[in-house]
């Protein structure tokens, strides 16, 4: 990497950790620490809570799944909006009443500690996993394109969160995502401007998109009712409002976010403000990708986009072999550019035949591609068994560093950092958080002075980031683990879910009642996992949110009615 | 236990007008409407494009 970028990267990066150590020296109890001083305005709040949300990996792998699947996977954030505005409504009155730090100390209140100390336990777990695929999942893509060491890359990003985190609690958290998305949304409008610049002369953005949506690609809304197809108007609609009333009104990463706003009125509006702008957010993101398809039309593109993957097979004796593939890939290339050509000329002229044969063609030419590009990953697979050769999260950041002029590499690599960075101190602030107020100040230690506290929440931060760390470093030991822990999530967040609902709406419903179905719940959706990964039935993980919460509600309901209502 | 008339004036207090709209139900309005255009718009690329 030019010296340039490294500049670049490295000033952009340590000015945003300074910013966050420098604005937050007035914080000196454990109040302000974990809550800030509750005076964040509604567009920190709303930044802050759309940074938590998109971590580098959403920056990484949405244009990718873009290039491939074209943009159906907008429909995942259907249900989103619904959800903001169910929780201005309901939730954030009640946790602003209560003058609540977690979520959970809501749930003492309604029910019982066991049931408090159950649900951040829940929390802590899927939380703490997370973590070390958010610094994990960048890094590995990071070394691995860029040749750098992956512990070091962890260590880098890892440090560096820990050190304002450590410092600034809560508000130095927003304070320094209201920055971190300012480069962020910055650096991806600069690169769909290249994009657009770098497509031949006779492919405008108009063209674009005409050849991106006769490609198929433009598929943003499906409204089939298919319970095993991932990316549904229905599955994001219902599902994923689910999902994300679970997200944001019982994960701590996020409700911290928004209750450190001056007043119910700035909360509501900067979760309103993320629910009109999440969408459009993550179409342009996904739009940046149907560009780089574009691009890809015109321009050779590597056979497979893993660089480290194809130096090991270079060493390899079958390094022979997978010259072969890549120059019949290259072929396949060259003719499908022709066919791309031909396809804008005849839209250009508007006939129909020219044009629907030329459509055929270069879909026969993908097919093609898409085969061979196949037969690459068997072949790595072959000599290296345990690589990981979906290469979808390589091809953004493979873009980049090839075609970016030098400078905004080192700024696209620092919107990578920042939106790992944003993600991960949110998640360390939570779990430092959960881990003093619903267990350590609650049951442990109870009777000590609030300087006590702030040093504890410290240290359990650091703690908490290297934990993260050390997981982030053993994760490479795990077949599929960032899949696995993007499911995780869906595994407790119904549960979690069903509980706040419950507490909520179904008023006769007591701890005892409530803490038995949450039981219930958890195993039902567990067991529903267990025979969907058998094959036994067919449900997309998007579901088990609603199923959880399902259960739980209509099992507390149940009990209750017949009468164990302690 | 907080009497109710307490708790309403504590929530009249929180809950303060948003800054336009002139009350929350509207604003919550123009947040669902403006999800439905959008979807809307993406389905009418779906149709017209894809």
């Amino acid at each position: 990497m030019h010296w340039i970028d490294w500049t670049v990267m490295g000033l952009t990066l340590v000015t945003i950790v300074a910013y966050g150590v420098y604005r937050t020296r007035d914080v000196t109890d454990v109040k302000s620490y974990l809550m800030g001083h509750k005076d964040l305005p509604w567009w920190t709040i709303g930044l802050s809570i759309m940074a938590t949300q998109a971590s580098a990996i959403t920056f990484l792998s949405t244009p990718g799944q873009a290039f491939d699947d074209g943009m159906r996977f907008a429909q995942f954030y259907f249900g989103l909006p619904v959800a903001m505005v169910f929780l201005s409504i309901f939730v954030l009155p009640i946790f602003y009443r209560l003058n609540i730090f977690t979520a959970y100390e809501y749930l003492e209140q309604r029910f019982d500690l066991k049931t408090r100390t159950l649900t951040a336990s829940l929390f802590l777990l899927s939380r703490g996993l997370a973590a070390g695929i958010t610094i994990y999942a960048p890094s590995i893509i990071l070394s691995s394109l860029m040749g750098w060491n992956l512990t070091l890359t962890n260590l880098m990003m890892g440090i560096l969160v820990i050190v304002y985190t450590v410092a600034g609690g809560t508000k130095a958290v927003s304070v320094t995502q209201k920055q971190q998305m300012i480069i962020i949304l910055s650096g991806m409008a600069i690169t769909a401007l290249i994009l657009l610049y770098k497509l031949p002369a006779h492919v405008g953005l108009t063209e674009a998109v005409k050849v991106a949506g006769k490609m198929g690609k433009l598929n943003i809304v499906d409204f089939s009712f298919d319970l095993s197809n991932r990316y549904t108007f229905w599955s994001g609609i219902l599902g994923g409002t689910f999902l994300f009333l679970s997200y944001f009104g019982t994960d701590q990463s996020q409700v911290q976010r928004y209750l450190s706003g001056r007043s119910l009125k700035e909360s509501r509006l900067g979760l309103l403000f993320n629910g009109i702008i999440k969408v459009p957010m993550q179409f342009m993101i996904l739009f940046v990708g149907i560009l780089v398809y574009v691009f890809y039309l015109y321009t050779p593109s590597p056979v497979h986009f893993n660089r480290a993957n194809i130096l090991k097979v270079e060493k390899s004796e079958r390094y022979e072999e997978y010259q072969a593939l890549e120059q019949a890939n290259g072929e396949i290339q060259s003719q499908r550019m022709a066919a791309a050509d031909q396809l804008i000329l005849a839209m250009d002229a508007g006939d129909e035949t020219v044009i629907e044969q030329a459509q055929s063609t270069m879909k026969t030419l993908q097919a093609a591609e898409r085969s061979s590009r196949e037969e690459v990953r068997t072949l790595i697979k072959e000599v290296s068994p345990i690589l990981d050769t979906n290469d979808l999260d390589y091809v953004f950041l493979s873009f980049v560093t090839d075609f970016l002029p030098i400078g905004l590499v080192g700024l696209l690599l620092a919107v990578i950092f920042s939106a790992a960075m944003s993600s991960i101190s949110s998640e360390l602030n939570a779990l430092a958080t959960t881990t003093v107020i619903d267990i350590y100040r609650r049951s442990l230690v109870t009777n000590r002075q609030d300087p006590h506290y702030l040093k504890a929440s410290r240290w359990f931060t650091v703690g908490w980031g290297v934990i993260a760390l050390i997981f982030a470093e053993t994760a490479s030991l795990f077949d599929n683990l960032i899949q696995a822990v993007n499911i995780i999530g869906s595994l407790f967040y119904g549960t979690l879910l069903g509980i706040f609902l419950t507490a909520f709406f179904l008023k006769k419903v007591k701890g005892d009642a409530i803490f038995i179905a949450a039981l219930i719940g958890e195993a039902s959706v567990l067991l529903i996992f267990w025979l969907s990964q058998i094959g036994y039935i067919s449900i997309a993980y998007l579901w088990l949110n609603l199923i959880g919460c399902i259960i739980v509600m209509l099992t507390a309901w149940i009990i209750a009615k017949l009468g164990s209502n302690r | 236990m907080m009497p109710n008339s307490k708790i309403e004036a504590e929530d009249n207090h929180l809950d303060d007008l948003p800054p336009f709209m002139g009350t929350w139900n509207r604003m919550y309005m123009l947040v669902l409407v403006v999800h439905v255009l959008f979807i809307a718009v993406f389905y009418l690329i779906t149709l017209r494009l894809s």
